[in-house]
């Protein structure tokens, strides 16, 4: 499975970054037809609430202040007591923990490069950034407590399967979706965790660079930023087996 | 490698009106792309391109999001208003009922939509003349008290009018937005607040599964 | 355990035959019927989702290939799109080579694959007790408007939804 693409859709929809990774210059999708599937995508996460099951229906997150009355009255009829749910108490709404297994960076490469070299590739990405530490989101606690920033957007879309491509997305808290879309070219499985992983690094670099510019204007199309472009360009180098 | 963000703007236009104006056939001769119309009837939302240039040569694609009529998406629908800068209602003139019910759209809007957002009336199927019920009159009268709203006849004939309307829209909302950012709150005619803490978010999927 | 949330089946016409979800707190089954307003607008909005994204991964794959065959059908035959999982649930598919597809809505225990399972009830369960029946309509669309996805017909066939129970029963 190689890496094919990386999209950032807004909160509203809109495609507003897209690098394509394949190796067959010929790509021909178009502009619109990435917008098309970008808007698609956006729509389907709307849609997958809407086929939830009943018994589902509590552990979604809301939208925002419309929905909430709606959840608390659900929450109300529905006393549930599952294990692993915990109450949020501000809203009643309860939620299901997402255990989400971390992956340091570069480990699905095909390469077998030492981790200690990854490290110095991955350090090299850092630098420059206002991030500490050895990786972004991941805050490890001597050796024993590894512990990933919350993850909790558990009614998102992370995974579309087909019989040739693969799509995984993360989507952030403000609805910024990062997707990821790869090709069964090689034969090797990935873990949706381990995407998942690679997906926030790319947030990490997006916040970073892209948010912190000045003169970008939120939701619109990152163009012109060299440096979002070479990082990223590392991170998918360092993160998959792509080129 | 290659990154084909060859446009400068994104701007997200909403298409909404009761079932059965010709929403649709309103954009036939005036976006860049027409044929995956099979989308607006199973998930409820059809998208449109329109690839345009600004007075200041800069290039922007309108994205316009087709929005099925029926009741039965109109929960879903109303999650895609989020972060629209422009909503066209489109009533038709034939059909006096379409035309009473641009109310409920506008209300509709000041519900979901974003504070500020641009906002345009359209009167279709104007090549019916003699099946023609509500005049332009009567449509810009409304348009007045609804706080100046611009209103435009217009048939599957015509789409020059078509075309002008969204090229005036699409700089207001380019000016609007240059506004915004002068005034250093580009988030500021936005409404929606973000609420950052624990899980609770903004994800696109609003509707809870008894939405329809 | 895996658990299963519900499951569907739905024709060449685009319209929902069979369905039903089960709620395990009130332990209650609703089955999709012509009066279950809620089960039907979610079987069309599950379709939606399937065909939507059918199409959308078909047209990213083959405009990103050099490929003679361009196939505008209603569904491509190359596109076997397989399941969709968020944070919460996944949603298995399998399509049949003539246009059917089984739905099934499983927690995220179920993995990589209910393949066996979906394969299993369409060539035991459906094949016998509907797709070999005699009484069974050959096609659930009996007029024109009915073939176009305006379709309210259901399998009513109690062999089949008791070997379906049976089935799925260890994994409601």
């Amino acid at each position: 499975m190689s890496f094919d693409s990386l999209l950032i859709i807004n909160r509203s929809g809109g495609l507003i970054y897209n690098k394509s990774f394949n190796a067959c210059e010929s790509s021909s999708i178009g502009s619109n037809e990435l917008l098309i599937l970008a808007g698609t995508l956006h729509s389907a996460f709307t849609l997958t609430n809407c086929i939830l099951p009943e018994t589902l229906v509590p552990f979604s997150e809301s939208y925002n202040g419309a929905e909430k009355e709606e959840f608390d009255d659900l929450s109300k009829c529905n006393n549930l007591s599952l294990p692993n749910n915990c109450t949020d108490l501000e809203t009643n709404i309860k939620r299901q923990e997402m255990e989400l297994k971390y992956f340091p960076p570069g480990s699905s490469a095909v390469k077998n490069n030492s981790i200690n070299e990854k490290t110095v590739n991955f350090q090299s990405i850092i630098k420059g950034l206002t991030f500490k530490g050895s990786d972004f989101f991941h805050i490890s606690d001597g050796n024993k407590n590894i512990r990933l920033s919350d993850y909790h957007q558990v009614s998102a879309i992370r995974h579309i399967g087909t019989e040739h491509i693969d799509i995984y997305c993360y989507q952030s808290v403000t609805g910024t979706k990062f997707i990821g879309i790869y090709n069964h070219e090689e034969k090797m499985k990935h873990n949706i965790d381990q995407v998942t992983c690679f997906l926030m690094r790319v947030y990490a670099l997006y916040s970073d660079i892209v948010l912190k510019n000045p003169f970008y204007s939120l939701d619109m199309p990152i163009r012109n930023s060299e440096r979002f472009d070479t990082k990223i360009k590392a991170l998918v180098k360092l993160d998959t087996s792509a080129g | 490698m290659s990154s084909s963000s060859d446009f400068d703007y994104l701007f997200k236009l909403l298409l909404i009106g009761d079932s059965g104006v010709g929403k649709s056939c309103l954009l036939l001769r005036f976006a860049d792309n027409t044929y995956n119309s099979d989308y607006i009837s199973t998930i409820g939302v059809d998208f449109k391109i329109k690839t345009i240039k600004l007075d200041n040569d800069k290039i922007v694609k309108l994205q316009i999001w087709d929005t099925a009529g029926q009741e039965r998406f109109r929960t879903i629908t109303s999650s895609y208003y989020r972060g629209a800068q422009g909503i066209i209602i489109v009533y038709d003139v034939t059909d006096l009922e379409s035309f009473n019910n641009l109310n409920n759209w506008l209300q509709e809007i000041d519900k979901f939509g974003t504070n500020g957002v641009t906002k345009l009336i359209v009167g279709n199927k104007n090549d019916l003349t003699d099946k023609k019920q509500v005049t332009l009159e009567m449509a810009q009268e409304f348009a007045k008290e609804k706080g100046g709203l611009t209103v435009l006849e217009t048939s599957a004939l015509s789409s020059e009018n078509v075309e002008h309307a969204f090229l005036t829209m699409a700089n207001e909302i380019k000016d609007n937005s240059d506004k915004n950012e002068q005034l250093g709150d580009g988030n500021g005619q936005d409404g929606n607040k973000i609420d950052l803490s624990g899980g609770k978010s903004l994800t696109s999927g609003g509707a809870a599964s008894n939405c329809c | 355990m895996v658990k299963v949330y519900s499951f569907w089946i739905f024709d060449k016409h685009c319209n929902c035959i069979y369905g039903f979800e089960y709620d395990s707190i009130k332990q209650k089954v609703h089955k999709v019927e012509t009066d279950n307003h809620d089960m039907i607008a979610k079987s069309k909005i599950l379709y939606g989702l399937v065909f939507s994204l059918t199409s959308l991964t078909t047209r990213y794959y083959y405009s990103n290939k050099i490929t003679n065959e361009s196939d505008d059908s209603l569904f491509p035959q190359k596109s076997n799109f397989r399941k969709i999982t968020t944070g919460l649930y996944t949603v298995h598919t399998f399509k049949t080579e003539t246009g059917l597809i089984f739905a099934l809505l499983a927690d995220l225990e179920s993995g990589d694959s209910m393949d066996i399972e979906l394969q299993y009830i369409y060539r035991q369960i459906y094949m016998n007790n509907v797709g070999l029946n005699p009484l069974a309509p050959l096609d659930y669309a009996e007029t024109e408007t009915e073939a176009k996805g305006k379709g309210f017909r259901q399998i009513k066939n109690d062999n089949f939804d008791k070997e379906l129970y049976n089935f799925l029963e260890p994994l409601l």
